[in-house]
């Protein structure tokens, strides 16, 4: 029954909204209160979501919360496999975080605004996925922005906290800018924002307007951190290392993704065409630039980056089936990954710098087995859950004849393999570098026990459990690619994989043991390193930020104060008087009352003349 | 019919006003007298605005509604515009007395009469039929404004007065004019000239003088901070008290908005012609040259004063829209733009001065991680600051993203223009929150701190600043609340303008915008 | 009366009027600047008696009479003034009282 389910829906969107308000007002000073709230909530959502994603049942329900002239601003739920199964991806690797966090966030003396923030994030990603109409996902977009803005700026007294958090906000408007104008071509266009409508316009249209699709894409470009918008990602690490887990893992960036999905079909060729180029571009370089970077996160920040241009191609190529895929499975595995990550911050009193780290693997076994297991799962292993995906696409871009795109592939597939295997050596291969290191303790269960439930299971089996076990309604689309794959090892992807991975990850894991304490490749090539540290975008936007805007800004102040409050209105203010009394030969403003009264007299005159002579 | 709802009307109106007679007069009145009282005066209206507001049935067939005698002849009432600006005047002023109650002044009883008559003017001019009454309320509101600005204001009060007196004296008196001879041309008895009946005059009309539409745009304009006329604004609130700010900012303001509206837009064409091309142009600076300048301040009451008259720039182009391309929807947007911003605004003025009272200064570079001293404060400020740059959720969004959304048949680049004040209104709101609140400590604040130690914020800011974002959010949530009595006024204007506009302007070549 | 027409008494009324302002214009001692206003205040009383005789209502007669109650107060009202006035600055003329200058 259509009504049941759309009220299951209410439940899965406004409970965390209900934890994000109650903790936020009632439970500041009861941390521990709000910690449980919040992660009950998130898994009784998880369960509602795996409830409807069993049912396999499309839903849609819309109510109008009001007009605008013609323009109707309505509220409701589209849920079809893919929102169906996003749902699940989401709420399920959210409660678990939600669950590391508790442990993870135990000594935190603001939890409360902690955990507020994760319910109000878990709110508006969850409504990006149900979300019937653009203006509803647009609204749920920008909530998006306000809650990873909120809990990247966790540490406040921190100024890089402070700095990267206001980054990730603007840096994300700025790819609202393009959505919002998006919107409001296609209400110009086809008179309407609803999904369903949409789809029917576009299938009427014979061509669809490039604009409407580039502007779209902006948001996406925002929101999935996409070349030239991904500057943000990497700062936003400043967050606690769970933020980091859920934002960059599994479902802020995700959105874009998923978004771009379910508008697929309002992206004309062109728009795909770009979307697949600079996706492929930006997944080769972020995988690079992945091999430059010390701090644990932050190499992982730019695995995502990675990641989320394969999936951007994907969206190109033509294929938003396989990027969904590619999101859940990458949204398992990199969560695991960050969880891993934060365990191993955790463990070794909060040192990020992975030069430092070494030897974790005895001192933290369950940990390490799960990261590990996890970055296999990243490089594409066969059989493990990022292998179906990931070659997948790559196997689109050659069959599609997209040879760039495919060599991009494939430079971005050894790039995977090169980063993950640095960091296993790193961090939980050869010695302890550092003194924290060394004292490195295992983690508390509630910290594990999701490592272990996301790593063992998801990033291991999650690709067997994906084609076998969920509805067949949800993945039917991909089947084919899947079967291509599976079936046959000689497939160019395949073959590029496991190149990869023979060069790539045993490759690194020697390299990287041949220097101690410091970086090999920087040891060898300098250069090369710093190129690859990334720092030239960033310059640019500061040069646009400190020599341009800012320049713009205090000249048109300058030129407001000079012109329209200098020169016009005291010139109008003080000129006019001072050349009526030069006429006059004297100045009107004397204090001399007869002069005043003289001017009342002249002024009558002057109004009588100007009523009677009309 | 029913004379309840009217009397609730009158008694709104007239209770602030009486209470600001008595403290007034009493001068000398006992303090916690004079402080119930006074609280009196504010409490009456904010409970009987958002009280209208829900009473209001639907409008369709009449108007006016809750008519009442006034007095001197201005009858009391309410239109479907009207109705939601009331009841948002109601609870920035019920936020704006809380403060000055807080506040230790000299002459305490006089502050708090001329506040309350500022209030009351403001409400007369939201809750009067009489096109008259409307602008006699205003010089009603502002008078007291200049005194107060002149006598309880802060640095720089003196020319931040006189700017402010001569420039919205100058814009009344255009106004003025071009109020009168709308009223002479639309040939209604002047005892009878309300905006419903002079606009249907008017529409029948042969012939209206000229210049008629350029006085009202431009006068009303400059009381609402139309760009170039615009000096006054940031100096005089930045001078101005902390209630006067909110009240005039928040509340009185909207005058020139909403006489626009009702009286240019309605009947007068403005948006028409080469005064349509440069009202347009006007507007668009509004949006995009104010906000650089907001950009470049660094002092965070001259940011709020700034960017205060750049949020006038969307409101002006839904206004523009409705009128030059037919589309009801912008003055929809731009009627609950209207309020939202109020509300928001007066909140970071409020919020604003807390922070000052702490910190003892406005300058930003040497304020700095407040937020670790005073969470609340600096979680009702982000709240403040997230509504004004028009977060969902809030009532200012519905207002941006509908006007922008009203612009849709507009050219491309017009569009891009006005909407990057999404990205301009973030980078200097958050730089305030984050210069403001996070980062380490100043040194001076820990100076300061070491000091004089201070504490959160009080529970009565803390009541007055939910009080709005309450409000704000309530909106937010419940759009229908404001549109269901905005909406079919808007769709009125429009029927008419349309029949009057010629085809929809399409972008007039790269004019100015720089100057 | 039979032979006077509303033209004389307005007439007449005009040259008081003028007489008035110009005395407000060129005199200096405030005192006479004073009655001189007066003068003009009674020149408008006359045009409004005037009226009001040839129009054949009372509505103008019975302004006049508000106007000789006002005008009775404020000459109460304006000649305490130039007295304190005096008392303070010594002096009337116009021409030393330039305060307003500044």
């Amino acid at each position: 029954m259509p009504s049941d389910l759309s009220s299951l829906v209410h439940w899965i969107l406004f409970l965390p909204l209900g934890a994000a308000v109650l903790s936020a007002l009632f439970l500041r000073r009861a941390g521990g209160l709000a910690a449980w709230l919040s992660t009950g909530t998130a898994f009784v959502i998880a369960g509602l979501s795996l409830l409807l994603l069993g049912k396999g049942v499309d839903v849609s329900w819309h109510v109008e919360l009001a007009k605008f002239g013609d323009v109707s601003l309505g509220f409701g739920y589209l849920i079809d496999a893919n929102a169906r199964l996003m749902l699940f991806v989401v709420s399920f690797v959210a409660a678990w975080i939600h669950l590391f966090s508790v442990g993870y966030m135990k000594e935190d003396s603001a939890r409360g605004r902690f955990f507020a923030g994760l319910s109000i994030f878990m709110f508006s990603i969850l409504g990006i996925v149900v979300a019937d109409n653009l203006l509803m996902t647009f609204i749920y977009w920008e909530l998006v922005g306000f809650s990873s803005y909120m809990l990247i700026a966790h540490y406040f007294d921190k100024d890089y906290a402070a700095a990267a958090s206001k980054k990730a906000f603007i840096v994300n408007r700025v790819g609202d800018l393009g959505f919002i104008l998006g919107i409001a071509m296609c209400l110009s266009l086809y008179g309407t924002l609803d999904f369903v409508a949409l789809k029917d316009h576009a299938a009427a249209a014979k061509t669809i307007p490039v604009a409407v699709g580039a502007l779209l894409m902006c948001g996406f470009l925002g929101k999935s951190a996409q070349f030239p918008l991904h500057v943000w990602l990497t700062d936003a690490m400043a967050g606690p290392t769970p933020v980091s887990a859920l934002i960059h893992a599994a479902t802020m960036v995700a959105a874009g993704v998923y978004f771009m999905a379910r508008v697929s079909f309002l992206l004309a060729p062109d728009v795909l065409n770009l979307i697949a180029i600079s996706g492929a571009g930006m997944a080769a370089l972020a995988g690079l630039c992945a091999l430059a970077q010390t701090d644990i996160k932050k190499s992982l920040a730019y695995s995502t980056l990675a990641h989320l241009g394969i999936m951007g191609c994907a969206i190109g190529l033509g294929h938003p089936e396989l990027a969904l895929m590619h999101m859940a499975m990458h949204a398992f595995f990199k969560a695991t990954l960050f969880l891993g990550a934060g365990s191993v911050i955790h463990g070794c009193h909060h040192e990020q710098d992975m030069l430092k780290m070494g030897g974790l693997l005895k001192k933290m076994p369950l940990t390490a087995a799960t990261f590990i297991a996890a970055t296999l799962s990243n490089c594409a292993v066969p059989f493990l859950a990022g292998w179906y995906s990931k070659d997948a696409i790559i196997e689109a871009a050659y069959h599609g004849h997209h040879f760039v795109i495919f060599a991009f592939l494939s430079l971005a597939a050894l790039a995977t393999c090169l980063y993950s295997g640095r960091m296993i050596r790193l961090v939980f291969l050869g010695e302890a570098n550092s003194e924290e290191a060394s004292h490195a303790h295992e983690s508390p269960w509630t910290m594990t026990l999701p490592l272990v439930v996301l790593g063992l299971v998801y990033s291991v089996a999650g690709g067997f459990l994906a084609s076998t076990l969920m509805p067949a309604g949800s993945l039917q689309p991909i089947k084919p690619a899947l079967d291509a794959i599976v079936f046959h090892l000689t497939a160019p992807s395949t073959i590029v994989g496991l190149f990869s991975l023979v060069v790539g990850f045993f490759g690194a894991l020697k390299f990287y043991g041949t220097v101690r304490g410091a970086d090999a490749l920087q040891v060898v090539s300098p250069r090369t390193y710093h190129l690859l540290e990334h720092r030239w975008m960033d310059g640019l936007y500061r040069w646009y930020v400190d020599a341009v805007q800012r320049r713009l800004a205090e000249f048109v102040a300058f030129l407001d104060l000079l012109i329209i409050n200098g020169v016009a209105v005291r010139w109008i203010g003080g000129g006019v008087p001072a050349v009526l009394g030069y006429l006059t030969g004297r100045s009107f403003h004397r204090g001399q009352t007869r002069a005043y009264a003289l001017w009342i007299v002249v002024g009558t005159l002057f109004l009588a003349w100007f009523l009677i002579a009309r | 019919m029913d004379t309840f709802p009217a009397t609730l009307l009158a008694l709104a109106i007239t209770a602030p006003i009486l209470v600001g007679l008595i403290l007034l007069a009493g001068r000398d009145l006992p303090r916690s007298f004079a402080s119930g009282f006074a609280f009196g005066g504010f409490a009456i209206p904010a409970v009987l605005g958002p009280w209208l507001l829900i009473l209001w049935s639907n409008p369709s067939t009449a108007p006016q509604q809750f008519q009442s005698e006034g007095f001197w002849g201005f009858g009391f009432a309410l239109n479907g515009l009207s109705a939601p600006l009331l009841a948002m005047t109601s609870l920035v002023g019920l936020a704006a007395g809380i403060k000055a109650l807080t506040q230790e002044v000299e002459g305490r009883n006089t502050y708090l009469g001329l506040i309350l008559f500022m209030l009351g003017g403001t409400l007369g001019v939201f809750g009067t039929n009489h096109l008259v009454g409307v602008y006699f309320f205003h010089e009603f509101a502002l008078i007291p404004t200049f005194i107060l600005t002149l006598f309880w204001g802060g640095e720089g009060r003196r020319p931040a007065a006189m700017q402010m007196a001569i420039y919205l004296t100058a814009g009344a008196m255009v106004s003025l004019a071009g109020i009168l001879i709308a009223i002479y041309a639309s040939g209604v008895d002047y005892g009878a000239a309300t905006f419903e009946s002079v606009a249907h005059g008017l529409q029948n009309a042969k012939s209206i003088p000229a210049a008629t539409g350029a006085l009202v745009l431009f006068g009303l304009g400059t009381l609402a901070s139309l760009f170039p006329f615009h000096s006054w604004a940031a100096p005089g609130y930045t001078a101005a008290p902390t209630p006067v700010s909110m009240l005039h900012a928040g509340a009185l303001k909207k005058f020139g908005l909403y006489g626009i509206i009702l009286l240019g837009l309605s009947s007068l064409d403005i948006t028409g012609g080469s005064l349509g091309t440069w009202f347009l142009w006007f507007a668009v600076a509004n949006v995009v040259l104010v906000g650089l300048i907001c950009l470049a301040q660094r002092d965070l009451k001259q940011l709020l004063s700034w960017s205060s008259v750049a949020h006038m720039g969307p409101i002006f182009l839904g206004i523009w829209v409705c009128g030059a391309s037919g589309k009801a929807d912008g003055l929809d947007a731009a009627a609950f733009l209207m309020v939202a911003h109020g509300l928001s605004c007066a909140a970071l003025f409020l919020l604003a001065n807390a922070v000052r009272a702490r910190a003892g200064t406005y300058r930003l570079d040497e304020l700095g991680g407040l937020a670790t001293r005073t969470p609340i404060l600096a979680a009702l400020f982000i709240a403040a600051t997230m509504a004004s740059i028009g977060l969902p959720g809030f009532g200012n969004f519905w207002g941006e993203v509908g006007i922008f959304l009203a612009l849709r048949d507009q050219s491309l680049w017009l569009q891009a223009l006005v909407a990057s004040t999404v990205v301009i209104s973030a980078v200097y709101a958050l730089r305030a929150v984050a210069s403001t609140f996070f980062g380490p400590a100043s040194e001076a604040l820990e100076k300061r701190f070491a000091s004089a130690p201070f504490g959160d914020l009080g529970w009565a800011e803390r009541f007055a600043a939910c009080i709005l974002l309450g409000a704000s959010l309530t909106i937010g949530f419940v759009p229908s609340l404001i549109t269901k009595s905005v909406n079919p006024v808007a769709a009125g204007i429009t029927t008419f303008s349309q029949h009057n506009a010629k085809a929809p302007v399409q972008a007039a070549p790269a004019q100015p915008a720089k100057r | 009366m039979e032979n006077t027409s509303l033209a004389h008494h307005l007439l007449l009324a005009g040259l008081l009027f003028v007489l008035g302002l110009t005395g407000v214009l060129i005199r200096r001692n405030l005192l006479v600047v004073y009655m001189c206003l007066e003068l003009m205040l009674a020149a408008a009383t006359l045009a409004l008696v005037a009226f009001s005789r040839f129009n054949r209502t009372m509505d103008g007669a019975v302004l006049v009479f508000f106007v000789i109650t006002v005008a009775a107060a404020e000459v109460a009202v304006g000649l305490a003034l130039i007295v304190a006035l005096f008392r303070k600055r010594g002096t009337v003329q116009s021409d030393a009282l330039t305060t307003l200058r500044d």
